[in-house]
């Protein structure tokens, strides 16, 4: 396995070790549940997909009024980690609906997790979306725009050099009237 | 009267002129010295190029450092002398003209190390292509590479300009003692200046639209530099006054920077009797203007932000103010502004020494100063992590160990290459005071204007036609 492979199985690993850590005093007497999520197999870039997730105790009846998080792992520049992408309280089917902005290419594994309390075990279920598409998601618009700016100053650059190239003549006359001379000079020695 | 004038006109070209045919072993020793610091930093420099920025102390927290403070040190002493010496000539100050043409000197020296700064700090110079390739016109960094361009043109003009006559002369006094390579050199660059009426008239036009052209030239190259801290989003760059604050300790440390190397090339070539320690005073005086400026700017600039303590302002005001860069600010602020301000007030400390060591903490200040604002602006975290640190490597010391030798070793080069003074403004001077001495009523300026030496010099030259004259 790679470096980076390895670098994230270890991340990964890390809110599974928190979810055991959790999950264990109420493990004992707790009642197992299921968490079925739900995404579109795939999206474009920029769009927004709706993830959903059900979740059921072991008989299948839903469990409302819980809290269900989506998260998924993401990086920027040296950082990375869970990032919890949303947060929603299932409702009396013991569903819960997120808006899930594709912001990044590829393929992206989006979790939902449920913590567990002290009647339920926590629950955690996973699905792919693939997100396609290259376009810039971001366009820079400036705050105010002033009509013309950019040629104002390409106007006051250009007069700049304007008058360099002025200076840069009057040397151009400065040399002829120097070699006019000379030849004077050389004529009247002649 | 005219026989005293020539004699101290002689007295001047033999003193100023002598250094372009005569070199001392301690003139070599020195090159030497120099030329071995700048390979050293070539050196390190090649060693950052082939293992890359990671030999550096720079990381992606604070990702500018030495190179970027010595970029914006040596733009600021390049004010020195353009823009010192345009607003001398402009206001006529008659005590300029041994100044001008150091402080002219001093500009394009220092531009042109000071603007290898950012490529190297790049770390890749194979990417310098893609500031025009990809360059676009809202990135402060594309101003500052049109406006350091246009600055560098525009002081070279402006330093060769007043050369011309001086470059004539030593095509015409030097003769044989100075190397082929050099009379060649004078005889090409001095464009068969002449002296007649019409290379007067051009010349003075074109001084004229340099010397007018370069101050708001000179303003907005350090102003457009202060503007890549100030639109980057750092809380301590956060600051509408930057621009102004910039320039006016760009002209600060310039003038400190004009007294240094006139004090070393007054020395050197035993120009006391054209530099006067009144030179020095006069400069001093600029420089403790100043440092009052200084000192309002940083009231200002400090005393805002601190009262209001928005953001992460408490984060920059404890590490500049007790913390890991209080030393360096309180040495700035004592050190480089107010003492050499009350060096300059003082009457029993305003002599030459006084204003040269004034000189020598203003200089060492405003460095502390530019790393104070790169590496401690950097410091402030721009997202919830903890504060980074900031060691400049080896390779670092090396490289502006070798940039500020190639100062000093181009000023030096050029030093044995033409006049360090213009001859003719200040034979000029010296026939505009004794005629003033001698209650004679001055010709108009223009047709004093210029020594008349050379093969222009007599009554035919005056007609725009030359005579066999002096040579």
């Amino acid at each position: 396995m790679s470096m980076r492979g390895a670098k994230w199985l270890w991340r990964a690993l890390i809110p599974l070790s928190l979810l055991l850590a959790t999950a264990t005093p109420v493990l004992a007497d707790a009642i197992p549940l299921t968490l079925q999520m739900q995404a579109p197999s795939q999206v474009r870039l920029g769009e927004t997909a709706t993830i959903t997730a059900v979740l059921r105790d072991s008989k299948g009846a839903p469990v409302p009024r819980a809290t269900i998080v989506l998260w998924s792992q993401s990086s920027f520049l040296s950082t990375g980690g869970a990032v919890e992408q949303g947060k929603e309280v299932t409702d009396a089917m013991g569903k819960v609906a997120f808006a899930y902005e594709a912001r990044t290419e590829g393929t992206v594994t989006l979790n939902a997790y449920y913590a567990g309390d002290s009647r339920f075990a926590p629950a955690q279920s996973s699905a792919a979306l693939m997100v396609q598409g290259s376009e810039q998601l971001y366009q820079e618009s400036p705050g105010v725009q002033v009509p013309g700016v950019r040629w104002l100053l390409v106007g006051l650059l250009s007069g700049v050099w304007l008058i360099y190239l002025t200076v840069m003549v009057l040397l151009g006359l400065i040399a002829r009237e120097g070699s006019q001379a000379s030849g004077g000079a050389g004529g009247s020695h002649g | 009267m005219e026989k005293v004038t020539e004699s101290r006109r002689e007295a001047l070209e033999r003193t100023v002129l002598r250094p372009l045919v005569h070199t001392s072993t301690g003139y070599r020793l020195l090159v030497g010295f120099l030329v071995l610091v700048v390979l050293w930093g070539a050196y390190a420099y090649s060693t950052q190029l082939q293992q890359g920025l990671i030999v550096t102390g720079m990381r992606d927290r604070i990702l500018w450092g030495f190179y970027i403070t010595l970029f914006v040190f040596f733009i600021g002493i390049s004010h020195a002398g353009t823009l010192i010496s345009a607003i001398l000539r402009v206001v006529k100050a008659q005590w300029r003209t041994p100044v001008t043409r150091m402080a002219e000197f001093i500009t394009v020296v220092a531009l042109s190390v000071g603007g290898l700064m950012p490529m190297i700090d790049l770390g890749r110079p194979d990417r310098i292509p893609n500031l025009f390739l990809f360059g676009r016109w809202q990135s402060p960094i594309l101003w500052d590479l049109f406006s350091i361009t246009t600055y560098l043109t525009g002081s070279i003009i402006y330093l060769y300009l007043p050369l011309i006559p001086d470059l004539a002369l030593c095509r015409d006094r030097l003769g044989t003692e100075a190397a082929a390579w050099k009379r060649a050199f004078y005889r090409a660059a001095s464009l068969g200046w002449q002296g007649t009426v019409r290379q007067k008239k051009y010349l003075n036009i074109a001084l004229k639209c340099m010397m007018v052209l370069i101050i708001p030239v000179a303003v907005s190259v350090h102003t457009v530099v202060s503007w890549i801290f100030a639109m980057t989003l750092r809380e301590p760059w956060n600051s509408t006054v930057f621009g102004a604050y910039f320039v006016a300790g760009a002209i600060f440390s310039g003038i400190a920077a004009i007294i240094i190397v006139m004090a070393i090339l007054r020395r050197a070539f035993h120009l006391e009797a054209h530099i006067s320690n009144r030179h020095f005073i006069n400069l001093g005086y600029m420089m403790g203007a100043f440092s009052l400026i200084m000192l309002y700017f940083n009231a200002s600039e400090y005393l805002v932000p601190g009262y209001k303590m928005a953001g992460d302002a408490p984060v920059h005001f404890l590490q500049l103010f007790f913390r890991e860069y209080a030393p360096f600010f309180w040495f700035y602020i004592i050190g480089g502004m107010v003492i050499p301000g009350l060096i300059i007030l003082v009457p029993q400390t305003r002599t030459f020494a006084g204003v040269l060591v004034a000189s020598g903490l203003v200089l060492i200040g405003m460095w502390l100063e530019r790393f104070i604002i790169v590496v401690a602006g950097l410091r402030v975290p721009l997202m919830p992590y903890e504060p980074s640190s900031y060691t400049p490597s080896w390779v670092e010391w090396s490289v502006m160990a070798g940039a500020i030798a190639m100062f000093s070793l181009v000023i030096a080069i050029f030093a044995k290459l033409v006049p360090v003074i213009a001859i003719w403004e200040v034979a000029e001077q010296y026939e505009e005071h004794e005629a003033k001495e001698t209650a004679l009523t001055p010709e108009a300026p223009e047709q004093v204007a210029w020594p008349q030496w050379g093969r222009a010099a007599g009554p035919a030259s005056e007609q725009g036609a030359t005579s066999g004259g002096t040579t």
